[in-house]
């Protein structure tokens, strides 16, 4: 480690845990968990909510308060499985199996300390994973040309794929609708002013953050007005033993939390894996190297443990892909991206280089962020679950009023507050339709690269087609595009043989 | 008629943007055009992919548990959420937003008044201290009389 990198790191770690920052971080933690712990709210509508709040922030306090918000939620998750046996976030399903068993044996507190600590474990090993490996995969970025910056963003739109839980076609569709979306504005290469309808708001093109509101949060105001249940759930179950952790529990289960950790964070890498699956395969692995795996599903520590540890890895893990290459992990680190873009930061070496100071802020503000998340967790779990009791005819119209002030925010235009409207009810449609709104972001943000360093390609090529395969990265990618993209169609042909 | 709706209400509205979108380029360059053709016919074949598949029966909207949800209350927090959003600029966010979280709980079926005004308050005040003057975060007004609300 050269000095320059020391003092680099020297300095983000004091900017990490300044007053400022801290309290951020605090407000984030806090955010994150009560929206994790709620059923139906996801940390892609959190960050997707409060993104245009960090737009008047340092950019580095920005980010530290967003990673909070993705840290805290993807635990919040937890809370809700272990005490009301709904998951409040997709991720946390696999710890509902046995946490809210542990519940009902009398041991919800156990339950909920092992949580939070194993989540702390997979956060802080993910956020050292992205410390580790980040810095040097960005330098990968300057060897690309347009070529292989467009088959990146191709690779990037590959993840479509994993993103359509329905059907394949109504994913695809949802994506290119994107693409088309993102062609609306004035193009950046000959000046043609594409699908504006002579609106000056469009010259720039569909803003990004209103859209992400309107699809994520927006829709989840109509969602929620139209449920006929009151609140969200009606009964939280009570426990009485103590929600610390047991030095017994973390001796017994330490290698199963590192192994979880490391899942999570591998599959965090893998575009659009997802934290469901990291939790799955740990889950799994748990089991199967159990010393009782008779236990699992009739409330078995090890397997909150081993989910919990994975779905915090898969934090860390998903970041690497989006600063280092440009390519969202999930759909959080999607949304993510928009609140780099809005800060004028772009991943890659440039980030690592020209903005060091807030790139390796964030990256020690991610150790920060778990940590706070820990210790906020352990004393406010047992009171955050009330909120789940709120009546949602209270809570949809305040999370519609954020809406509109996150909308407005960014350009102080109106305009743009009925964009999110609008995309609001496309994003309720969608859903409803079983379309996938994630595909239709992805679609969005990789656009304007995929047009654009593809025209320069076209150009660059000057009609030599093996121009497109003419470096080994190009090969690479390729290839792992065909991977991305076949992979899933020949594992279900191998499963369906095999049965 | 409503499942005929949610089956085939989509793909006739991706073949209407994918028409709006072939069509309405009249001033483009040739290379301005290229990308979003070359999308357009990408996104008819796979409408058309869609319209085969569900005329012939390989896929449908799933239709969740109907009795869980409320037509009545959508219908509302819809409508009032939109007249919301048009107030904004001629009533300025707070006194609108104050209207739109007291009247909307009333209006989907929550019961205690004084509840939803405290509510409707403490939340308009919270973001307005915590937005405009922590974060310095600009919330859309209107003046009346030189008064900014």
């Amino acid at each position: 480690m050269d000095i320059d990198l020391t003092s680099i790191l020297a300095n983000a770690a004091l900017a990490a845990v300044s007053p400022y920052n801290l309290l951020l971080c605090f407000l984030g933690t806090i955010i994150g968990i009560v929206i994790g712990a709620l059923p139906g709210f996801t940390s892609t509508m959190g960050i997707a909510l409060f993104i245009p709040f960090t737009y008047s922030l340092p950019a580095a306090g920005g980010l530290i308060f967003l990673v909070s918000i993705y840290c805290a939620s993807t635990y919040g998750g937890s809370i809700s499985a272990i005490l009301i046996n709904t998951p409040g976030t997709p991720s946390a399903v696999i710890t509902t199996i046995d946490g809210y068993e542990m519940t009902k044996n009398g041991e919800g507190g156990r339950a909920l300390a092992m949580s939070v600590f194993s989540s702390l474990i997979g956060g802080l090993f993910s956020a050292f994973a992205l410390l580790l490996i980040a810095p040097p995969l960005a330098r990968l970025v300057l060897l690309f040309g347009p070529v292989e910056v467009f088959y990146l963003a191709i690779f990037g739109l590959s993840v479509i794929i994993g993103f359509s839980k329905g059907s394949l076609v109504k994913g695809l569709i949802s994506g290119v609708l994107g693409l088309l979306l993102a062609t609306v504005g004035v193009d950046t290469i000959s000046g043609t002013y594409r699908y504006t309808l002579d609106n000056v708001s469009l010259f720039e093109g569909l803003p990004i953050i209103p859209v992400v509101i309107g699809l994520f949060s927006a829709c989840q105001v109509f969602a929620l007005g139209e449920q006929k249940r009151k609140t969200i759930v009606q009964d939280i179950a009570t426990f009485s033993d103590s929600a610390m952790p047991r030095l017994e529990d973390i001796r017994k289960n330490w290698f199963n939390m590192l192994r979880s950790s490391f899942i999570g964070t591998i599959v965090g890498i893998i575009p659009a894996a997802g934290m469901s699956i990291a939790c799955a395969i740990a889950y799994n692995e748990a089991k199967r190297s159990s010393k009782h795996p008779e236990k699992f599903g009739h409330g078995s520590v090890e397997g909150v443990i081993a989910s919990e540890s994975a779905n915090n890895g898969v934090t860390g893990g998903s970041l690497v892909p989006l600063l280092t290459l440009g390519i969202p992990g999930n759909t959080v680190s999607a949304i993510f991206l928009g609140g780099l873009l809005i800060h004028g930061l772009r991943p890659g070496m440039q980030l690592f280089t020209k903005h060091a100071d807030i790139a390796y802020t964030l990256l020690i503000g991610l150790f920060v962020a778990n940590i706070m998340m820990f210790v906020v967790g352990l004393f406010a779990a047992k009171r955050v679950v009330k909120v789940t009791t709120v009546s949602t005819d209270l809570l949809a119209p305040v999370i519609m009023v954020l809406c509109v002030v996150g909308s407005y925010a960014i350009r102080n235009n109106l305009f743009d507050v009925g964009v999110m409207f609008l995309f609001g009810g496309v994003g309720y449609l969608m859903k409803r339709w079983g379309y996938s709104a994630p595909s239709m972001i992805l679609g969005i943000i990789l656009g304007p690269m995929a047009e654009g360093e593809f025209r320069r390609a076209v150009m660059l090529s000057k009609g030599n087609i093996s121009f497109f395969f003419s470096s080994p990265i190009s090969i690479i990618l390729l290839l792992l595009i065909a991977f991305t993209i076949l992979g899933p169609a020949l594992r279900k042909k191998k499963h369906a043989l095999s049965s | 008629m409503r499942e005929l709706i949610d089956d085939y209400f989509p793909i006739v509205f991706l073949y209407g943007l994918s028409f709006y979108f072939l069509f309405d380029t009249e001033d483009f360059t040739e290379d301005a055009l290229m990308y979003p053709k070359g999308l357009v016919w990408v996104l008819l074949v796979l409408a058309t992919v869609l319209l085969i598949l569900t005329v012939s029966k390989r896929i449908t909207v799933s239709r969740g548990k109907k009795d869980e949800k409320s037509r009545r209350k959508f219908s509302v927090i819809f409508l009032f959420s939109l007249l919301y959003v048009a107030a904004v600029p001629f009533l300025g966010f707070t006194i609108s937003s104050v209207v739109f979280c007291f009247l909307s709980p009333l209006l989907l079926g929550y019961e205690k008044k004084g509840t939803a005004f405290v509510v409707s308050v403490i939340t308009v005040a919270l973001i307005y201290v915590g937005f405009k003057m922590f974060l310095k975060v600009p919330l859309p007004t209107m003046t009346f009389f030189g008064i900014t609300l």
